[in-house]
């Protein structure tokens, strides 16, 4: 009964995180720069930071990219292009879930775990409100 | 001129709107849920386990079962939740809400209320706890017809083994048993093995997102789910309900060492494209020649919608 009550409570906080995520919303990092191959693809560059203990007399020596070049794939290009057309990440889900005829879940644990994979390449950055109803 | 004080306004009665309801079938355990409730959570074992349903915003049931000899005192259970809910949990209230033959405990934590209901199927020795979650006061007429659904077929007594879940339709043999169920999003596969797993099994897959991965035809696509390259392999294609299907069957060597060179298996597979929901749907079946009688009599079957029904 304890095994069950703790499942219970993981849902639960697990309930609490989705609502947040989709309350939350997703901007595209200005200094992103975005070019399309086609349609369907699309290639990003993204400013890299310059790493802290480059100081001198290293950084006479060391030059590191200052831009890395990221491609997506049809279904990134797809949710970078509902990101951009939408105010929050729920509604990008919904219309992820329209275009592809997923239902609501589906299409929520699709999008958001590529939003995921677009803030840790700096191209997107989400702002998450502190708390939800 | 006198003003008349109004009475007050009775409360409008919410906007009754039908509610769909889906039919889910897991582990002979039979339900019928609002559309939009969707499977989260999951265990695979007959005996003992727990599944949880969610709608958009929030986990609305949670089903757990257990299978014991007697029928349990429900009222004692009652009475000894009530006590932890209160004295452990945290929660605020807890009161007797029972429902048709359903020992039942609405209970309200952090200004939510649940409603916890446990019955006994007899002729499955199936013990059911169904937990309801609500954000304010509970639907009891939905409640009421969820709980009137709910049934426990009594999976010994039948042929087949009927699965309602995730969009997959699945009848199967009583002889085999679930082995392994990977739900990602669009993209359903479940496997169930007949007692040995290497001496039959039975595979039923729902993708969808096909035009981000699906190059090639859907024979392409079956043949490339064999295990092992075929020895033998013939194709066919026919059309049902405007459904175009797609059969695959052949042998396969059996194993990788000096048994694949003697030993074959035999293998079944269909694949269609469901015009409906677009997505697709595969059936496959894999036995050595001793088993493969386990397959006759139109045993396996796969439905997408309402119009089409496909058996190996």
């Amino acid at each position: 009964m304890k095994e069950k009550d703790a499942n219970s409570k993981v849902a639960l906080d697990a309930a609490d995180v989705w609502r947040r995520m989709l309350e939350s919303r997703a901007f595209l990092n200005e200094k992103a720069k975005i070019d399309s191959l086609n349609a369907s693809k699309v290639e990003i560059e993204v400013p890299l930071k310059k790493p802290g203990f480059l100081v001198p007399p290293i950084s006479w020596l060391i030059k590191p990219r200052d831009r890395k070049t990221i491609r997506l794939d049809p279904l990134g290009s797809e949710v970078l292009e509902l990101i951009r057309h939408s105010e929050k990440v729920v509604d990008v889900v919904d219309r992820f879930a329209e275009r592809n005829g997923l239902s609501f879940h589906e299409s929520r644990v699709s999008v958001t775990q590529y939003i995921s994979q677009l803030v840790d390449n700096g191209i997107v950055v989400i702002s998450m409100p502190k708390e939800v109803a | 001129m006198p003003s008349r004080k109004q009475p007050p306004k009775p409360p409008r009665p919410k906007a009754l709107t039908p509610i769909v309801l889906n039919s889910w079938v897991w582990h002979n355990i039979s339900v019928d849920l609002p559309e939009d409730w969707e499977m989260l959570q999951f265990a695979n074992d007959a005996e003992q386990g727990r599944i949880a349903f969610a709608d958009r915003s929030d986990f609305r049931l949670e089903l757990s079962w257990r299978r014991v000899g007697n029928r349990p005192d429900l009222e004692r259970m009652r009475s000894d939740y009530a006590s932890r809910l209160l004295n452990e949990m945290d929660h605020s209230e807890a009161n007797i809400a029972d429902m048709l033959d359903w020992s039942g405990l609405k209970s309200v934590k952090n200004g939510k209320v649940s409603t916890r209901l446990l019955n006994h199927f007899g002729e499955s020795r199936m013990l059911i706890e169904a937990v309801f979650r609500w954000n304010d006061a509970p639907d009891l007429s939905l409640e009421e017809q969820i709980l009137s659904s709910l049934m426990v077929d009594d999976g010994d007594a039948s042929a087949f083994q009927a699965w309602r879940c995730f969009g997959l339709d699945l009848s199967v043999p009583s002889a085999f048993t679930l082995s392994d169920v990977q739900a990602l999003p669009a993209s359903t596969v479940m496997e169930f093995g007949y007692k040995k797993p290497d001496k039959a099994t039975i595979r039923a897959e729902r993708r969808g997102l096909l035009k981000f991965w699906l190059k090639g035809s859907v024979i392409e696509w079956l043949v490339r789910q064999l295990p092992r390259k075929p020895k033998t392999l013939e194709s066919t294609q026919y059309s049902e309900a405007g459904h175009d299907i797609f059969r695959i069957k052949g042998t396969l060597p059996y194993g990788s060492g000096w048994g694949s060179l003697f030993m074959r298996q035999k293998f079944e597979s269909v694949g269609w494209i469901c015009p409906e929901d677009k997505r697709l749907y595969t059936l496959g079946a894999l036995s050595r020649p001793s088993h493969a009688s386990l397959f006759e009599k139109q045993s396996v079957q796969l439905s997408c919608c309402a119009h089409c029904v496909v058996s190996l």
